[in-house]
């Protein structure tokens, strides 16, 4: 599904990315862990195609197609979402008018016709009740006044209805209290499918703990330096990502 | 000024009552005396180069027949379902396009005050004068002829606002145009009241309007200003505002065009109490200069006031905003909020804040913020993430941004209406975007 190669991105002169690769099949769940500063959110936002930065090596191929030089939205439309780490509150625009719109333009691209306002809006309250969201943030602006807690649930409901194919989800935990992850979680593993691909990124094993990953992938000044099993996040939850640090980079 | 000198000849005509007439003399002596603002060392009419506007002929087109044209007009895309309409055409009042459909009492106008019973406070109100060394407002007293007289008596309430349109079309062309507009609300009543400029887009004419509003103890008053201007015309309306004990005045204003168009505000909260709140949207593109000067004056305690300026500018629009506002020595208590926000959508776009305090009073609450930008990158790629294209994103981003001053409207009608012109207006803009 996903198949990243050599990829290296710099923005303003420094280099972010130094040559990542990594493979996703279809079903799998990755976990990207890493320390601050490590280069995980440029990784999801070049995945999501965002503008500002230069990509100067590698390929990023989705379904064998190289989409380096696509557009975010139409990403968007093949089946590619970004959780944001931090989303952004868009004032004057009503989260049900929002996502009927970007599920419209998504279902365009499946060659499917709009959906009915009140198909919709059956839609939107059902998953809002999974994901026990109340029914008046629906009609509230896009995040305008959220709790942090608030906007991370609202991601996970965008994308609950726009079922993407490959969901790249940047610390889905930061900021959580251990209920609010619990519940998080929860949405990760319902829309867990063998079609469906997802990428975790996070710091903390925490979230991991309800959500088994396929792999686990360490990143460190841009690169994964190494990918192993569900034990791995436990490693690094004990020893911290000082020991991959030295590794990289031994003494001399 | 040669345009000007025949004003005095013009005002001999004894359409009016004495007092009137001889306001009017007194305000052609003044104007004739000062001429225009000019721009340079004024800081009241910075940005405003109104060194055309002597070009434009002082308002000679009276005609009472107004109804007999064959020239049809039709006002159903203007017209505000449910309102009370009254409706000038270049200047002159149309009877058979205006509907009073209720409230027969509340409405007269200028040319039939003298038997009307409500003279008196007309007179006692013209007489005390808000801020008649005001040159264009000198300039309009000399020489309107028709406008609107609103008196909502004591505990008035109507379901139906009140529409005024000006219209005007090709016939105006080169004059200038003086449009009066009065309005008394007695204790307790209550209106609406929306202000419409219209022109046709053959009209290239210097529109001068002054609307005084007098809100008495508890009264409310919601006034509306749209300006559906085509690119050529110069269109300045001034409104002053008095305000008594516990009233409340809401205001929104929306400029769909014109080359220049500036809106004057000026409110006087001169009673305990009073209230304001100011919702404004600009929209300029092309060369429009559209100015928004406001003066809020809290002469009383426990008086409040909120302004917020919206402004999205395109292709080589301006906009600027300059608000004033003062404290008087014992205006304790009083709460000032003024906000001024503009999106530039291309980089000949200019925006100017020039927000200035003047509190004589220790015990105020005052606060300010002028801010200015492109759309916001960040908020552009969420929707492209979603997959809105870049279009469709930054029209829906420029349209939320207008939204909370289309929100602002309490009439669903006119809302709607608003709504319409102000995205069809986004498109326009946004087609001048870089």
């Amino acid at each position: 599904m996903l198949e990243i190669k050599n990829l290296k991105v710099k923005v303003d002169e420094s280099q972010i990315l130094n040559g990542i690769n990594l493979t996703v099949n279809p079903g799998e769940i990755h976990a990207i862990m890493g320390p601050n500063g490590s280069g995980k959110t440029t990784l999801a936002y070049i995945l999501a195609g965002k503008p500002g930065y230069d990509i100067n090596a590698g390929s990023i191929n989705f379904f064998n197609e190289n989409i380096i030089e696509i557009l975010p939205e139409e990403r968007a439309r093949k089946g590619i979402f970004l959780s944001f780490q931090h989303p952004v509150a868009i004032p004057g625009v009503r989260i049900d008018q929002f996502l009927r719109g970007s599920l419209n333009e998504i279902r365009k691209n499946r060659k499917l016709t709009d959906i009915n306002v009140m198909e919709f809006n059956k839609l939107l309250k059902n998953s809002a009740k999974d994901l026990k969201i109340e029914q008046e943030i629906l009609k509230r602006n896009v995040n305008e006044g959220f709790s942090g807690g608030e906007r991370k649930r609202n991601e996970m409901l965008q994308m609950s209805i726009l079922e993407p194919k490959l969901a790249i989800l940047d610390e889905p935990d930061s900021g959580l209290d251990i209920d609010a992850v619990k519940e998080v979680a929860d949405s990760i593993n319902k829309i867990r499918s063998p079609k469906r691909s997802i990428i975790i990124i996070t710091h903390y094993q925490r979230i991991l703990n309800y959500v088994t990953p396929d792999l686990v992938h360490v990143m460190i000044d841009g690169k994964i330096v190494q990918s192993g099993n569900s034990e791995l996040a436990l490693k690094i939850e004990k020893d911290g990502y000082e020991s991959f640090v030295l590794r990289e980079n031994p003494i001399e | 000024m040669n345009n000007y000198t025949n004003l005095i000849n013009l005002n001999n005509v004894s359409l009016y009552p004495s007092w009137l007439n001889d306001l009017k003399k007194k305000s052609t002596e003044h104007f004739l005396n000062t001429g225009f603002p000019q721009e340079k060392g004024n800081e009241e009419w910075k940005y405003s180069d109104l060194k055309n506007l002597s070009n434009y002929a002082s308002s000679s087109i009276i005609s009472n027949n107004v109804d007999s044209d064959k020239r049809k007009i039709n006002l159903d895309e203007f017209t505000i379902k449910n309102s009370n309409k009254i409706v000038f055409i270049n200047g002159n009042y149309s009877n058979n396009l205006s509907s009073i459909l209720s409230d027969q009492d509340v409405f007269a106008r200028f040319l039939n005050i003298n038997e009307h019973k409500n003279e008196q406070i007309l007179q006692q109100y013209f007489e005390i004068g808000l801020n008649d060394n005001a040159e264009l407002k000198a300039l309009n007293t000399a020489s309107f002829k028709d406008g609107a007289i609103l008196i909502f008596p004591k505990g008035y309430k109507s379901e139906r606002p009140f529409q005024i349109i000006f219209y005007s079309d090709d016939r105006s062309r080169d004059t200038n145009l003086n449009n009066r507009i009065f309005v008394f609300a007695d204790e307790d009543s209550e209106f609406e009241l929306y202000e419409h400029h219209i022109q046709t887009s053959e009209t290239k004419n210097f529109s001068n309007t002054i609307t005084e509003i007098i809100l008495s103890k508890n009264a409310l008053g919601r006034y509306v200003k749209l300006h559906n201007l085509n690119e050529d015309s110069f269109n300045i309306s001034q409104s002053y505002i008095m305000q008594k004990e516990k009233s409340v005045f809401e205001s929104a204003t929306f400029d769909f065009g014109g080359q220049f168009v500036r809106n004057g505000l000026e409110i006087i909260l001169s009673e305990i109490e009073s209230e304001t709140f100011i919702d404004n949207l600009v929209l300029s593109n092309k060369l429009q200069n559209v100015i928004n000067r406001v003066a809020i004056i809290h002469q009383a305690p426990y008086t409040s006031s909120s302004q917020k300026y919206k402004g999205i500018i395109s292709g080589k629009g301006k906009s600027v905003f300059d608000g004033k506002i003062t404290v008087a020595h014992n205006a304790y208590g009083v709460n000032s909020m003024q906000e001024d926000k503009n999106m530039l959508l291309s980089s000949s776009s200019e925006a100017y804040a020039k927000p200035s305090f003047w509190i004589y009073c220790d015990d105020v609450k005052c606060s300010h913020g002028a801010t200015c930008g492109k759309i916001d990158e960040e908020l552009l790629f969420y929707l492209r993430s979603r997959g809105f294209n870049q279009e469709a994103a930054e029209k829906i981003l420029v349209n939320a941004f207008a939204d909370e001053v289309i929100l602002s409207i309490k009439n669903d009608y006119l809302k709607t209406y608003v709504a319409k012109h102000v995205a069809s207006r986004i498109e326009s803009c946004l087609l001048e975007k870089d």
